[in-house]
């Protein structure tokens, strides 16, 4: 760490040569930043499935399904995360809450419907995944709610 | 979701750290920085913000090494597409797949601590350019108009830490429900936050993330509000995050 920044201690604890658990603040390590002032770091997104999206054409494929495309408004890959909670009438398996991706609908190993959140150098990505195989029931998602929770960060994923 | 246990009994929790009355705080415009509360507040130090201990893509074993001397909370991102990954970690190293991006951040998941709630703004604020506080990396410009460039940047806020809770809080009578060690927490702040879930395993020595769609051990049960996780190797962790304090955008999407 180089010789500049700023230290707070606890009172009574020396702020020159403190243990740890005695700052109350240190710069020494950069913040993970969310930037207030854009409309897309701290964002609700809220999934209405009016529609089932198409299973796979060919039994024992993954049928991917882009739900939701915007911009985050950086020129790389910025670092986020997502939460979701699901909201569905469905009796078969599904996840109610999750972080990163979630079971939207399963009835067994033969099949599934999953959400989940990525970035490109330009957007933040929602998909929906389906798979079946012969063994398996389709999942229909319609009247189906997923409320996601996204941040983005001002942060790159190095690459 | 069913949670199986009903009648777990949450870890203790010894008196929330409250906001510290030393360090640097600056409110917004018109609000009285002495009295106004953290809702009104542009940036506070006493805020239990995560920083960015260490990062990189992981080599051809699946590892890097952070070097902080403690297993710290941990994400993740796959190279192509960028989906989240959740690594594993010990004191020295973070493990995921080769080629996946690791941050670790200053959070040491081995120590209880529990942070006093503070509710954020529930209204959008407006960003005022005119005034705040910022602090450049080294060698950056402090002119930058790139966050990226600042360790610390009042324009800019982070997740903050709601609570770490480990097997040394848990409480004894959890065993006799659960048949098993098992840590719990439930949170008080009326909305589901963020949790993750980390076992010790004692064959690979280092603490495992912990899923919830999982049919295999370990595995988190989570609803965001009520959290509990059973491990056999003697130590566990929970860890659960909160929303910064700037109030969200909403997106309505039909699909």
């Amino acid at each position: 760490m180089a010789d500049y920044g700023f230290l707070t201690s606890l009172p009574g604890k020396d702020v020159l040569h403190p243990a740890i658990g005695d700052l109350v603040v240190s710069t020494k390590y950069p913040l993970a930043k969310l930037d207030s002032s854009t409309s897309v770091s701290f964002q609700n997104v809220n999934i209405f499935f009016a529609h089932d999206p198409p299973e796979p054409a060919m039994l024992g494929n993954i049928q991917t399904t882009l739900i939701d495309s915007f911009p985050h408004g950086y020129k790389y890959k910025p670092r986020f995360w997502a939460l979701g909670t699901l909201s569905t009438a469905a009796f078969n398996y599904h996840q109610d809450y999750f972080i990163g991706s979630g079971i939207l609908s399963a009835h067994t190993t033969s099949d599934y419907a999953q959400i989940y959140v990525n970035v490109d150098s330009t957007n933040v990505n929602i998909y929906v995944d389906k798979f079946l195989d012969t063994f398996g029931t389709a999942n229909d998602l319609t009247a189906t709610s997923v409320k996601l929770r996204v941040y983005v960060f001002v942060e790159d994923v190095g690459y | 979701m069913a949670l199986p246990y009903t009648n777990l009994k949450d870890n203790s929790t010894p008196n929330p750290i409250a906001r510290q009355d030393v360090g640097v705080k600056l409110s917004q415009p018109f609000y009285d920085v002495n009295t106004t509360s953290d809702s009104n507040l542009v940036f506070s130090s006493g805020w239990p913000s995560l920083a960015v201990a260490a990062s990189g893509i992981c080599d051809g074993s699946g590892k890097i090494a952070h070097n902080l001397g403690f297993p710290p909370f941990s994400l993740g991102w796959a190279n192509t597409p960028a989906t989240m990954v959740f690594p594993d970690m010990d004191s020295t190293y973070l493990y995921s797949n080769p080629g996946d991006y690791v941050v670790a951040y200053d959070l040491d998941i081995t120590k209880d601590v529990d942070y006093a709630y503070t509710a954020a703004s529930s209204v959008v604020q407006p960003y005022d350019n005119g005034y705040g506080i910022k602090m450049a990396i080294e060698g950056k410009n402090i002119d930058s108009t790139d966050l990226r460039d600042f360790i610390v940047h009042s324009r800019a806020q982070s997740p903050l830490v709601l609570a770490v809770k480990t097997e040394i809080s848990a409480d004894a009578a959890n065993v006799a429900i659960a048949g098993s060690p098992t840590i719990q927490y439930t949170n008080k702040v009326g909305y589901q936050t963020w949790v993750f879930g980390y076992v010790y395993l004692n064959a690979s020595s280092r603490y495992a993330f912990a899923p919830m769609y999982s049919q295999a051990y370990p595995r988190l049960f989570t609803d965001g509000i009520k959290s509990y996780l059973t491990y056999f190797d003697n130590k566990a962790s929970l860890v659960i995050l909160r929303d910064p304090m700037f109030a969200p955008t909403t997106r309505s999407v039909t699909y």
